[in-house]
């Protein structure tokens, strides 16, 4: 690659900036506002941080339900995460190494669901739940973000299962496997990237869906975060505060996530998306 | 007592057939070497013995045992293929003994038969490295020992050296034959490489369309080949192939076309009728200067290669294009005439129509 000169340089810093503040600034303010009393919040506000003050979570974690919404949200996302990875890695691996008539047609059907705003399955498959008994519980939103997430992890796995020679997975075979074993003892290990890929994401869909949540869940016990911080804001009445703080600690698991996992969660990304 | 037996072994992809009814056995301790172009089937043969392919037709047994509906798990085969198929998240010591690992093997027996077969192929510093860190060579001999260590009924070997470079190649060809001389274990090797299956196989299946040609030892393969197709396939450089006659002066018979002739056995004599239109074959080391005026036929060199050793000389003898191979000569060129002969008992004749040797009738 050419050497760039001072100038592009700087323009190219520049341009990285700009992004950098776009995008971060409303974390930035969302976390000095969860720390800021009604006061600072409502008239003396300032770019920096402080005054500090901890009233908002206390509020929050005292006196409404975000506990239990965010053990909700826990429960949700994990089953999101377990049924995902299991099915995904089944129905990848399926596609990748059998013969089967239709094969493409399911790959090709699943992408397309992906396509669907949620929306648009939300009501359908709401009515769906209804008719199964199974409306208003937390299955329900399990399976709604599953739409999303299942297509997603097959096209991932598809691409990584490509990756794995076949050879490798028939060597194990000779050496002494049944084709379970061997897919449990050397073709997964080699696509862990890609497994943790689809974790993250489905994770990562689930934790922060809205829309499901919202048409799937009536029961304010059963309402995952996302749901619950929008009964905050009332009609007169809107709590900036500990909005802002419920939000942030909506947040921050994820910043968690990505601070460890966001190598796997690149390498897979273009790995199983590009190469595949 | 024969380790494998195939009976009359089909493979039908579809509606193409793969491996057409092939009868072979393979005696305790022997290295059986499948050869022939790419799509005759061999690979197939080979991975139908491993279980890898379903059979669609006929029997395998190893041993005692049918093992035709069996679980490559449960064949007791070690199998060392072409891409090496090394497990990429385990290292060396690792990849040695996962076969003894599945199977439930004591940790200290694993260790021993690991090391005893590292040791064997000169790898028992790198047990600790991972696949990516070793060389073509390294991860062959890898793959090498990972069948080793199992000590299995049959080892089979999926064009092991394809993917070495040239003179490691020849390294590992002479390993390997030094690894069975030290084993005796029974080995099925394909390859499509016909001097790798002349130095390595105690005997050699030569397969074309998913039929097995001829089967036998190297050098008979070469002396007798049974047709036309395993006639030019072994041997290096190719044989010369001419269509011609049969015709007979007085006493001696000879084969004759367009631009020269050459006597011909009387054993080969006794099988053809004079007249009878023929293909001869004669190989380019069999071609040889003429040791007078008198004997032999003209050609013209077209083409001179030098070998070291040896001269190979691309001529036209009237139509008929010739390859020799001659003791080293610094003075030939392009464009010279030449004598050449050929002694009778090393011109082989073939039925022009279904290729098969007269002497196989």
């Amino acid at each position: 690659m050419n050497k760039l000169t001072l100038g592009q340089r700087s323009a190219l810093y520049g341009l990285v900036c700009v992004t950098v503040v776009y995008s971060f600034f409303p974390i930035y303010w969302m976390i000095i506002s969860s720390f800021r009393d009604d006061n600072s919040l409502y008239a003396n506000f300032s770019l920096l941080p402080g005054p500090f003050t901890l009233t908002n979570y206390e509020v929050l974690l005292e006196l409404t339900d975000y506990p239990t919404w965010f053990v909700n949200s826990i429960l949700v996302a994990f089953g999101t995460v377990c049924i995902t990875l299991v099915m995904s890695v089944l129905i990848a691996y399926s596609v990748t190494r059998l013969q089967f008539r239709g094969k493409m047609a399911v790959v090709g059907v699943m992408l397309y669901a992906y396509m669907f705003p949620p929306l648009l399955l939300a009501i359908p498959l709401f009515s769906l739940f209804v008719k199964l008994g199974l409306a208003d519980t937390r299955l329900s939103l399990m399976i709604s973000h599953c739409t999303i997430t299942l297509p997603l992890g097959v096209w991932l796995l598809w691409g990584f299962f490509k990756q794995i020679p076949l050879d490798v997975e028939e060597a194990a075979m000779v050496d002494g496997c049944s084709r379970l074993r061997a897919f449990v003892l050397v073709v997964l290990p080699l696509t862990l990237p890609g497994v943790l890929t689809v974790a993250i994401f489905s994770f990562l869909l689930s934790w922060t869906d809205y829309t499901f949540a919202l048409v799937m869940i009536g029961t304010d016990s059963l309402k995952t975060l996302p749901a619950g911080l929008d009964t905050m804001v009332g009609m007169y009445e809107l709590r900036w505060g500990e909005l802002m703080a419920g939000s942030t600690l909506i947040a921050l698991p994820l910043l968690v996530m990505f601070m460890f996992l966001s190598r796997y969660f690149i390498h897979g990304l273009s790995a199983g998306a590009l190469k595949g | 007592m024969a380790v494998v037996e195939l009976t009359g072994v089909t493979k039908k992809f579809g509606d193409v057939l793969a491996v057409d009814a092939v009868n072979l056995a393979i005696e305790d301790g022997e290295f059986m070497v499948f050869v022939g172009p790419s799509g005759c089937g061999k690979s197939t043969t080979l991975r139908m013995v491993a279980g890898l392919e379903d059979t669609t037709a006929g029997t395998i047994k190893i041993g005692d045992r049918d093992v035709t509906e069996l679980q490559p798990k449960d064949r007791n085969v070690a199998m060392v293929f072409q891409n090496y198929a090394l497990y990429a998240h385990k290292n060396v010591y690792q990849n040695l003994g996962f076969g003894l690992h599945v199977r439930g093997t004591p940790k200290a027996e694993i260790d021993e038969r690991v090391r005893r077969a590292a040791t064997m192929l000169g790898i028992d510093d790198l047990l600790d490295r991972k696949p990516k860190q070793l060389s073509g060579g390294q991860k062959q001999r890898v793959a090498l020992g990972r069948a080793l260590v199992r000590d299995p009924d049959v080892f089979l070997l999926d064009e092991p050296l394809s993917n070495l470079d040239a003179k490691m190649r020849v390294r590992m060809r002479e390993e390997i034959a030094k690894l069975h001389a030290a084993t005796r274990s029974s080995m099925i090797y394909v390859t499509h490489d016909q001097i790798e299956a002349m130095t390595l196989g105690d005997r050699i299946a030569v397969m074309l369309d998913g039929r097995v040609q001829q089967v036998g030892p190297p050098l008979e393969l070469y002396d007798r080949p049974a047709n036309a197709f395993v006639a030019s396939f072994i041997g290096s450089p190719e044989m010369n192939m001419v269509d011609g006659e049969l015709i007979q002066k007085g006493k001696v018979a000879s084969f004759a076309c367009e631009g020269f002739s050459v006597a011909v056995s009387a054993q080969m004599r006794s099988l053809a009728t004079a007249g009878q239109k023929v293909t001869a074959g004669i190989r380019p080391e069999h071609l040889t200067f003429a040791t007078s005026a008198k004997t032999g036929f003209t050609a013209e060199v077209e083409l001179v290669e030098q070998m070291g050793a040896q001269t190979l000389l691309l001529c036209k003898a009237g139509l008929a294009p010739l390859r020799a191979l001659v003791d080293r000569d610094d003075k030939v060129r392009n464009g010279d005439r030449v004598r050449l002969q050929a002694v009778p008992a090393n011109v082989h004749l073939f039925d022009p129509g279904s290729g098969a040797s007269l002497l196989s009738d």
